[in-house]
């Protein structure tokens, strides 16, 4: 089912990734309610847990969106160093435009693939057995959500991830352009800094929850 | 005439064949004149090798004018050296120091094995091209020539991007090894152009075929390829093919 | 002496190309596929040689040097390619490409041959237009035309300063269209280094493996050399590196005439020499010569900057000398015009060996962006090389050799004097007689192989059984056994002296003596060395490595020792040509203004040598040349 030439692939991981970054924002927005206070919070969660079973298609569906990306990617990453041969470069400069995102997306994946796994677990299942109470009183999702954030060690870990995720959007966009062939010398220079802001953007905006949370500017007293 | 004259110390790739393990050795390059080129440089090197018994550096080269892609290799890390938009052939020696350590290293890529020192196997750009790099028209069955007015901007561009030369420092460059470079500039010319359209699709599907099973890499976006192509080939030529395909 | 038959076609000079093509015998296409014809050099002539035969049905077994096909020295020229399609309604025809082309060959071309040559002009930019050759286009849509040296027309389509580039990657993708389609059998770095004759004809040909080193066989019903010229016996040249005259020398020791040697095209506008480290001469554009002025300073020795000295201390030389042409004038005439004003004191640069291309008052009238688009690429070039800016000080150029227009000789079917050998492009000697006009190089390979050999070899092919020979038979074994003989020969000497050394040395000697200009006392002197190199050569050289492997060395040595052979022909052609004639300029016979002076009475004829065996003074056999159409008249650019 998977395409195999190079540039299918190719196309496969730009689709795949679109819609995993329509996910990013869509899961930002959720995750935004936080502002509006437990009940707002608690209750989208409630919302989407009701809509199972049905909505299991949907989950199903973005996992096997993001495995298939993964495992593409993966594919191609390996085949990308086979393909450099057996011997390396004494000397290995740039010579053009290689950025930090560019060069660390097979890492940044991995990193990023490995936390989606351990973060299922964290706010789903409660992996570290966070307390759901807030001086005693039980704020569900919200209060789990609330003290894993108020551990500076979650809080840092969750905002490293972010900023690697936002490194590998960084250069996704832009290269979703030129997978897609949109590549119009004049544009394409927007398109890389709309890519780069974009990456920044998903960053910030999700570690804005966990900072604001560690300096204690949201919280249940204050909404 | 007062010429000015450098001292080099060179690391040069010696592989005597292709089965055969290769390393650097180190050599001297003495009152190197700096109006001289880079391959004039490894000429003279090659010349106090040969009056000292030893074998000289195999190293492709042809037209010495930029144009005909047979010379290339990675100097200090960058294919066809420091200076952009130029092959080795014309990269003269005035870009380079006094005291300079220069690396000269071949094309490393699977797809482009060593077959002597510098010297590469291309040979699988030819076999690309032979999968649909062309227009099939047969000689003597084409219209006349200005039956069909083609813009002068989609001329320019298929010129641009047909002014590729086919050395391989995209691949070179590429961290992947990718010919995507290489094979969107020659299905960007033709798709650019009206002769070309009848065969538009199959051309791009069986070239980037071929250009899988030679194995080269996937083109990751980054761009090194344009960067180190001496004729400027822009990367667009790559969206191009991407959406043709 | 044999007489030489060139089978022109009999009838007006404007149908014997017709009438050739239905009176010539025809291979029906069922029987095509069982001929194999082997065709040496991708360049334009081979390149289009070997796809046209393909698809014609032939076999075709095709050879370069080099690593790809796409990299034959074709690909370096610049300017453009001559057609008579009149596009700009400037009063072309094809009787003026015609009548323009033998004018510039000084009257030294087969007429005949050279009205095919404008004939079938049209049809070659129809074939590559169709095959998405990105010609420079107006913006109407319709293709652009610009002049060039030589003509009062403006006939020549270009592709930037890359139509060389662009029209050889045309011929290369259609031959490797055959490739793929398995007709055609692409042997690259694999260099021809003999031609097997049976019974009188040419049968086959004894590669070596570039890569291996192997020395292998090839069997075939006619075989084509399509391998260039030979100017490389200069050593600096504008050629490639590779370039050399291998395969049409031994085609020439196996039976093949070689015609007219001594005429060879020194390009006016290249990059002086700079340094004894040398390895090469980079032409630029002869174009440039559109909005370029030539001049050299009026006053001997001139110390000012050039930008420092005003307009009346200027010597406009062409434009004084050649009103009418101005800076226009062909090659041979530009190029000796420079040469002489450096020999009288006035050349400028280091050397003295340069005059000046100012671009000042085109970039005054047009603006810089008018003169960036059209020599952009050849400014980048010059800047590069040289470390100038020309935008801001004017270019200094002087002559080289560039194109040679001797080869081996063919008849009108481009059939050389051994059956069954045919000789394409530059290797040839038919088109452009004593001087080639620009543009013209790109035309004539093309013709040769897109157009004249499909419909010429069938001639030939027809009365041959096909297969008919096999490697087995002992002149195969015979040349093979030679090969390798000469090859051990040049590895085991373990001389003292470098291959270039040689290389250089000759090169030297024959661009001074028979260079830009020749007489009798240096042409002699040159006859009496070049053996004497050669002697040298074979006690003294010093080949390294290893004969089944990858060798330069070696493959450079074979080339140098052909030189150093063919270097004495070309020296007794010049020396036999007591007359000037487009790019032999003997001293001893010019004009009182210095002009080239013709002598029609006693050298109205192609001499074509005949190998005698080895030191041994060649045989010179003469094609008389008749000149029907165009009078033979003296060439005038005033």
């Amino acid at each position: 089912m998977l395409p195999k030439s190079s540039i299918g692939r190719k196309k496969f991981v730009a689709v795949t990734g679109l819609l995993l970054v329509g996910f990013v924002v869509g899961h930002l927005a959720g995750n935004f309610l936080i502002f509006a206070g437990p009940d707002a919070f608690n209750g989208y969660a409630a919302k989407l847990a009701s809509l199972r079973p049905g909505f299991l298609i949907v989950e199903f569906g973005l996992a096997a969106i993001f495995l298939g990306h993964v495992y593409v990617t993966m594919s191609l990453v390996i085949e990308n160093k086979r393909a450099r041969g057996t011997e390396r470069y004494a000397v290995d400069k740039n010579a053009g435009d290689r950025t930090l995102g560019s060069r660390t997306m097979p890492y940044t994946g991995i990193i990023i693939f490995l936390y989606v796994i351990v973060h299922i677990f964290d706010f789903t299942f409660n992996l570290f057995k966070y307390d759901k109470t807030i001086e005693g009183i039980d704020y569900g999702l919200y209060g789990l959500v609330y003290n894993a954030f108020s551990n500076p060690l979650h809080a840092g870990a969750y905002i490293f991830v972010m900023v690697v995720l936002g490194m590998h959007l960084s250069h996704a966009i832009q290269s979703l352009f030129r997978t897609f062939g949109f590549a119009n010398p004049c544009c394409m220079n927007k398109i890389v800094t709309m890519s780069l802001c974009i990456g920044v953007g998903i960053a910030v905006l999700y570690s804005s929850i966990p900072v604001l949370i560690l300096l204690n500017i949201i919280g249940p007293a204050t909404t | 005439m007062a010429h000015q004259t450098i001292h080099l110390t060179l690391k040069v790739w010696r592989q005597p064949r292709a089965d055969a393990p290769g390393r650097f050795e180190v050599y001297d390059a003495k009152a190197i004149d700096v109006d001289m080129s880079f391959l004039e440089m490894l000429d003279v090197v090659n010349e106090g090798l040969i009056k000292e018994n030893k074998e000289p550096i195999a190293f492709d080269h042809d037209c010495r004018e930029g144009i005909c892609g047979m010379c290339g290799a990675v100097i200090n890390g960058i294919p066809h050296g420091p200076l952009k938009s130029t092959t080795v052939c014309q990269l003269h020696m005035r870009h380079f120091k006094s005291g300079d350590t220069i690396t000269i290293e071949p094309w490393r890529a699977g797809a482009f094995p060593v077959v002597k020192d510098l010297v590469v196997d291309r040979s699988a750009f030819d076999r690309i091209i032979s999968k649909g790099g062309y227009i099939s028209v047969k000689t003597g069955s084409a219209p006349e020539a200005n039956a069909i007015p083609i813009p002068k901007k989609d001329a320019d561009l298929a010129m641009d991007a047909a002014a590729c030369i086919g050395c391989g420092a995209c691949v070179a460059a590429c961290p992947n090894a990718s010919a995507m470079l290489f094979v969107g500039a020659k299905v960007s010319q033709f798709a650019l152009l009206p002769q070309g359209q009848v065969e538009r699709k199959t051309r791009v599907k069986n070239m980037v075929a071929r250009m899988d099973s030679e194995g080269f890499g996937n083109c990751s976006n980054e761009l090194e390829c344009e960067a180190a192509c001496p004729k400027d080939i822009s990367v667009s030529n790559i969206a191009r093919m991407n959406r043709e395909f | 002496m044999t007489k030489l038959d060139a089978k022109i076609p009999s009838g007006p000079m404007k149908d014997k190309w017709t009438k050739r093509r239905f009176e010539g015998k025809l291979v029906n296409p069922a029987n095509k596929r069982k001929y194999t014809v082997i065709v040496v050099g991708t360049g334009l002539a081979g390149g289009a040689a070997a796809a046209s035969l393909s698809e014609l049905g032939y076999k075709v077994k095709s050879f370069c040097i080099q690593d790809s096909p796409r990299r034959a020295h074709s690909i370096a020229a610049q300017g453009g390619i001559n057609a008579a399609k009149n596009y700009p309604n400037d009063g072309d025809s094809v009787h003026r490409l015609f009548y323009d082309t033998v004018k510039g060959g000084d009257f030294r071309a087969r007429e005949a041959n050279v009205h095919r040559l404008a004939e079938i002009s049209n049809s070659i930019i129809d074939q590559c237009v169709a095959q998405g050759v990105p010609f420079a286009r107006e913006y109407g849509g319709n293709l652009d035309n610009r002049s060039f040296g030589g003509a009062q027309v403006s006939r020549t389509f270009y592709a930037r300063g890359q139509t060389g580039q662009q029209l050889l990657l045309g011929a290369y993708s259609a031959l490797m269209k055959e490739v793929g389609r398995g007709n055609v059998e692409m042997h690259a770095r694999t260099e021809m280094l003999d031609l097997v004759v049976v019974d009188g004809k040419a049968k086959g040909i004894i590669t070596r493996n570039l890569i291996t080193g192997d020395i292998e066989t090839h069997v075939a019903d006619a075989v084509i050399l399509a391998t260039g010229g030979y100017g490389n016996v200069f050593y600096l040249s504008t050629n490639a590196k590779a370039c050399n005259a291998t395969a049409a020398w031994r085609a020439h020791k196996k039976g093949a005439y070689f015609a007219n040697p001594c005429f060879t095209q020194i390009h006016p506008t290249c990059i002086p020499v700079h340094g004894d480290y040398q390895s090469k001469l980079t032409l630029m554009s002869e174009s440039l010569r559109n909005d370029g002025r030539i001049w050299v300073p009026q006053k001997e020795s001139e110390s000012r900057r050039p930008t420092d000295i005003p307009e009346e201390e200027r010597d406009y030389y062409l434009e004084r000398r050649y009103p009418a042409f101005g800076n226009l004038v062909p090659r041979d005439i530009a190029s000796r015009a420079a040469k002489e004003r450096c020999d009288s004191g006035f050349g400028v640069g280091n050397t003295g060996l340069a005059v000046f291309l100012d671009f000042a008052e085109s970039i005054e009238r047009l603006g810089k962006s008018a003169i960036e688009a059209r020599y952009g690429n050849l400014f980048q070039m010059y800047e590069r090389i040289v470390g100038d800016n020309p935008y801001e000080t004017p270019m200094m150029i002087y002559p080289a050799i560039h194109y040679t227009m001797g080869g081996l000789w063919v008849d009108y079917d481009l059939m050389s004097t051994i059956p069954g050998l045919y000789v394409l492009g530059e290797a040839n000697f038919s088109d452009h007689g004593a001087n080639r006009l620009g543009a013209s190089a790109l035309m004539q390979g093309l013709a040769d192989g897109y157009f004249v050999i499909p419909s010429t070899i069938s001639e030939y092919l027809a009365g041959e059984t096909p297969g008919a020979v096999s490697e087995n038979n002992d002149a195969f074994k015979q040349a093979k056994e030679q090969v390798n003989t000469k090859i051990n020969k040049l590895m085991n000497i373990k001389g003292e002296r470098t291959v270039d050394d040689f290389h250089r040395e000759l090169g030297l000697l024959v661009w001074d003596k028979c260079g830009m200009g020749r007489n009798e006392a240096g042409l002699k002197e040159a006859l009496e060395k070049i053996p004497q190199i050669r002697k040298e050569f074979w006690e003294n050289v010093n080949v390294l490595g290893d004969e089944d492997n990858v060798n330069q060395s070696l493959e450079k040595a074979g080339r140098v020792a052909d030189f150093l052979e063919f270097a004495e022909v070309m020296v007794t052609d010049a020396l036999d040509r007591n007359e000037s004639c487009g790019g032999h300029f003997r001293e001893e016979h010019q004009t009182e203004n210095g002009e080239a002076l013709r002598n029609d009475d006693d050298y109205c004829y192609v001499a074509a040598w005949e190998y005698a065996g080895d030191d041994k003074a060649p045989i010179l056999n003469k094609e008389p040349l008749e000149f029907e159409e165009v009078k033979l008249a003296t060439r005038n650019y005033k």
